[in-house]
C-alpha cells in the first residue's frame, strides 16, 4: 500500500505547492465554500439578495449620474445595461481581491490549529465569489433578454459567445486571485495593505471603463491603458452584448500577460508567507 | 520499509527579539531609507519583540546583528523518534517549547533548522472543534470539523452515525450549534475527533478541556491506537496522564530535550526541578496559561498557622494556601481551587470555591487565600497544585508549578495510609445475634 511520508523541513523551494495534497483536500474546499455561503445567508435579513443587489444598485445609480447626467454611455447603447455589464465584472474583480488579501486573517484562528494546503482560504473565497457572479450574471441576461424583448434591440449575445464570457471570466478570477494573494502575503506583515486596499481599489476602478467607454481615453494612452487587464475584459464583454468597438487584439494580448505575471509572482510570494505566517500574525 | 512512526532531527526554531517595528510599508520604506542614507535605523526607529526570521540562524544572526536583533531560540537541536505502537509524552512547564515541537510537526508553522519525518497519515489535535460556526446545525458542522482535521467524504459518510451516537445528541443534530450548551459543544467536537483514524496522532493540551469522562475516553482512545501499532506524540500539562499512557517521555526545557526516557523516570527528575520547596514560588513576569488569557499568577505561597511562609509543619496544624495574580480584563466567574498529591502520582484530594466572588474576576491584582484545615492531609511529602476554574471550561485549569511541603506527624509514628484522613464517629456496638439494626428493639 502507498505509505504517505510528510518531510518537514526549512525552506522548502518557494515554487513548491501542494497540488497534490490540495486536490486530495477538494472535499474540504466544498464544504467550506458551503460553510461560506450558508452562514453569509443565515445571519443576513435579505440573504442571498444583498449579492444580487450590489452590481445592480451601482448601475442603477451610475445609469442615473454618470449615463444621464453626465451623458457618458455611448448612444445606441441601453444605458443601464452599459454599466451593469461593467460593474458585474468589476463586482466580482472586486469581492475576490478582497476577499482574498483578507483570507489569511480571517482564518488565522483555524490555520493556526490545524494544518492544510493554506492556499485552500484563498480558493474558498474565491469558490464563494464566483457562485455570487454566476447569480449575478444570470440577473444580467435576464434584463439583457428582457431589453430586447421589450425594445425591439437585436440581441448581439449569441451562444457562439459563451466561451468567450467563460474566458472573460476566468480571467477575472486569476487577475483577482492574484492581486488578492499579493495583498493577503504582504498584509501578514504591513498591516496598512489591509487599509489602503479599497482606496487603490477605486483609483483601480476609475483606471477601468466602468462609468465611462474607453472610447473617451486618447489613443495616445491607449497602450498603457489597456496594460490593465480589467479594461480588456469590461470592453470585450460590452462588444460582446453591444457591438461596440473591440480594443485592437495587441493590447487584449498585454492584458492576458499582465495577467499572467500577477498571478504567477502572486503565488510564489503568497508560499513564501503562508509558512509560517503564523508566527507573525 | 517503515509503516510509521516519526524521526525527528535537529529540529530548532527561532523567532527575532528586539527588532525594528516595521509593522506597516511606510516603517519599512523608512528602514530602507535610513538605511540608504547610512544612518542607523535602530536609533531612528522603536523596537518590537516577537518577529519570526526565516532562514539559517547562525548565519543571519551574526550578519543582521547591526539591527541589534537577538534570535530567541523557541526550540533548539531537538532529536528523538517514535516506533509503531508508541505513545511518548512531552513535558515541560509554560513556554519550553512543547507547543512549538507540535506545531511544527503539525505543519503549522515551519521550522529554522532541522528536519522530520513523518510517515503515515498524520492528524493533529490541538484543538477540539476547529472551524465550528455557530450559525450552521450540528450536521454541518460534523462535516466541517472532520474535513478539517483530515477525514475523506466516506469516512465522515461511514463515521456519521458513529459520531452522533458517541455524543448522544440524536435530537439535536439539525439544531444550529449556537443553540448547544458549551457542554454538548465540546462532546460534538470530541466525538468528531475520536473519530479519527490516523498512523500518527498528534496531541496537545486538549483534554483540558474535556470532563473526567472524556479525558478516560481519550486515553482510552491513544491506547487503542497504539496498541494498533500507530504512534502518539502528547503534550500534557497533567503529569499523572503522561505517567499513565505514556511509556517513553521528553522533557522539553528552554527549548531544548533535557531528558528522554521511561516517563517515570523523567516525570520525576522534571518535578524535583519545578517544584519548589521553600513554601513560596513568585513570578516576576507572572505565568500565564494558553487557556486563561488575561490572567497572570505572580505568586503562592502556603503560610502556616503563625502567618509565616513555610514549607513544614505538623499534620494537626491547619495551613493558608495563598494566590496572588493580575488580571488584564475582567475574567466573569473566576474561582480558584486546588489539588494535593502525594510527592508522585495523581492528585487525591481537591477543593474549589463553592461560588465566584465577583471582585475576584476584576481587572486588577488580587489576593485570595484558602484555609486548609488541621488534621486533614497525613504526613508526608506532599504537593500542592493551584487550579483556576471558569464558567466556559468543563475542568479547572492547573496554573504555575506545584509547590512541595511536608506535614509532619504530630503524634509519634504516623499509621496513615493514603493522602488524607478524616475524624470518624467510631461507636462500640455490644454483641449481638440477632439481625443489624434490631438491637434496640
Amino acid at each position: 500500500m502507498d505509505v504517505p511520508i510528510t518531510e518537514i523541513r526549512p525552506r522548502q523551494p518557494w515554487w513548491r505547492l501542494e497540488w497534490r495534497e490540495m486536490w486530495e483536500r477538494r472535499y474540504l474546499w466544498r464544504l467550506l465554500i458551503r460553510k461560506e455561503l450558508l452562514a453569509s445567508y443565515k445571519q443576513s435579513l435579505l440573504g442571498p439578495v444583498w449579492f444580487v443587489l450590489q452590481p445592480v444598485l451601482s448601475a442603477l445609480l451610475y445609469a442615473i449620474f454618470f449615463g444621464k447626467l453626465a451623458r457618458l454611455s455611448p448612444i445606441g447603447v441601453p444605458r443601464f445595461l452599459f454599466f451593469l455589464s461593467a460593474t458585474v465584472f468589476w463586482t466580482y474583480f472586486q469581492s475576490i481581491t478582497m476577499g482574498v488579501a483578507g483570507s489569511l486573517v480571517t482564518n488565522a484562528h483555524i490555520l493556526g490549529k490545524v494544518y492544510f494546503p493554506r492556499l485552500i482560504a484563498p480558493l474558498t473565497t474565491a469558490g464563494v465569489t464566483s457562485v455570487h457572479f454566476v447569480v449575478n450574471y444570470i440577473v444580467l441576461i435576464a434584463a439583457y433578454g428582457a431589453y430586447c424583448y421589450r425594445s425591439a434591440y437585436v440581441a448581439q449575445l449569441t451562444l457562439a459567445s459563451i466561451p468567450v464570457v467563460l474566458t472573460l471570466a476566468l480571467m477575472t478570477l486569476l487577475l483577482g486571485m492574484g492581486t488578492g494573494l499579493w495583498c493577503a502575503a504582504l498584509g501578514v506583515r504591513y498591516r496598512d495593505i489591509r487599509i489602503s486596499l479599497p482606496v487603490v481599489l477605486q483609483s483601480w476602478m476609475f483606471a477601468t471603463p466602468i462609468i465611462y467607454p474607453s472610447s473617451l481615453v486618447p489613443l495616445a494612452w491607449q497602450r498603457i491603458y489597456f496594460m490593465n487587464p480589467m479594461a480588456g475584459i469590461v470592453e470585450t464583454h460590452r462588444h460582446l452584448l453591444f457591438g461596440t468597438e473591440l480594443p485592437p487584439p495587441a493590447l487584449l494580448g498585454v492584458g492576458v500577460v499582465t495577467t499572467l505575471v500577477v498571478l504567477l509572482s502572486s503565488l510564489f510570494v503568497f508560499n513564501r508567507t503562508q509558512r509560517t505566517f503564523v508566527d507573525v500574525i | 520499509m517503515e509503516t510509521t512512526g516519526i524521526t525527528v532531527e535537529g529540529l530548532g526554531k527561532s523567532y527575532r527579539l528586539g527588532v525594528m517595528g516595521r509593522e506597516t510599508l511606510a516603517e519599512e520604506l523608512q528602514y530602507w531609507w535610513l538605511k540608504a542614507t547610512g544612518r542607523h535605523p535602530a536609533d531612528h526607529m522603536g523596537t518590537v519583540a516577537n518577529r519570526n526570521h526565516r532562514g539559517e540562524s547562525g548565519r543571519l544572526a551574526t550578519q543582521r546583528s547591526t539591527d541589534r536583533a537577538n534570535w530567541f531560540w523557541a526550540l533548539q537541536d531537538v532529536s528523538f523518534s517514535v516506533q509503531p505502537g508508541e505513545v511518548v509524552g512531552v513535558i515541560g512547564s509554560n513556554g519550553a517549547g512543547k507547543s512549538t515541537l507540535l506545531k511544527i510537526l503539525a505543519r503549522i508553522t515551519e521550522p529554522t533548522c532541522g528536519r522530520a519525518r513523518l510517515v503515515g497519515r498524520v492528524s493533529a489535535l490541538l484543538e477540539v472543534g476547529t472551524g465550528f460556526h455557530p450559525e450552521l446545525t450540528g450536521r454541518e458542522n460534523v462535516s466541517i470539523n472532520g474535513a478539517i482535521l483530515g477525514m475523506s467524504e466516506q469516512e465522515i459518510k461511514r463515521n456519521f452515525d458513529g459520531i452522533v451516537d458517541f455524543a448522544d445528541m440524536e435530537d439535536f443534530i439539525d439544531t444550529p450549534v449556537k443553540r448547544y450548551s458549551s457542554g454538548m459543544r465540546t462532546r460534538l467536537a470530541f466525538a468528531v475527533a475520536i473519530h479519527l483514524d490516523p498512523d500518527v496522532l498528534l496531541v496537545d493540551e486538549v483534554l483540558a478541556v474535556g470532563d473526567a469522562e472524556f479525558q478516560r475516553k481519550c486515553l482510552g482512545k491513544m491506547e487503542e491506537l497504539a496498541g494498533n501499532g500507530r504512534s502518539v506524540v502528547f503534550v500534557s500539562h497533567r503529569l499523572s496522564s503522561v505517567a499513565q499512557m505514556c511509556s517513553r517521555a521528553l522533557w522539553i526545557d528552554h527549548g531544548r530535550i533535557r531528558q528522554e526516557g521511561p516517563s517515570s523516570d523523567v516525570i520525576e527528575a522534571y518535578l524535583s526541578t519545578v517544584t519548589s520547596s521553600n513554601g513560596e514560588v513568585r513570578w516576576e513576569e507572572g505565568v500565564t496559561s494558553p487557556h486563561l488569557k488575561g490572567l497572570s499568577l505572580r505568586a503562592v505561597r502556603l503560610i502556616n498557622h503563625c502567618g509565616q511562609v513555610a514549607a513544614a509543619w505538623l499534620d494537626s496544624a491547619p495551613f493558608d494556601l495563598e494566590i496572588e495574580y493580575e488580571l488584564a480584563h475582567e475574567l466573569a466567574g473566576l474561582r480558584w481551587g486546588f489539588e494535593i498529591a502525594l510527592q508522585k502520582g495523581p492528585a487525591g484530594c481537591a477543593s474549589l470555591q463553592p461560588d465566584a466572588d465577583p471582585s475576584l474576576g476584576r481587572a486588577g491584582i488580587h489576593r485570595v487565600r484558602a484555609r486548609i484545615p488541621g488534621g486533614l492531609i497525613t504526613p508526608g511529602q506532599r504537593r500542592i497544585t493551584v487550579l483556576a476554574d471558569l464558567p466556559a471550561r468543563n475542568r479547572s485549569i492547573p496554573i504555575g508549578l506545584p509547590l512541595a511541603f511536608d506535614v509532619e506527624a504530630s503524634a509519634g509514628d504516623s499509621r496513615h495510609r493514603g493522602l488524607a484522613s478524616m475524624a470518624a464517629d467510631w461507636t462500640t456496638l455490644a454483641p449481638s445475634s440477632g439481625p443489624i439494626g434490631q438491637e434496640g428493639a
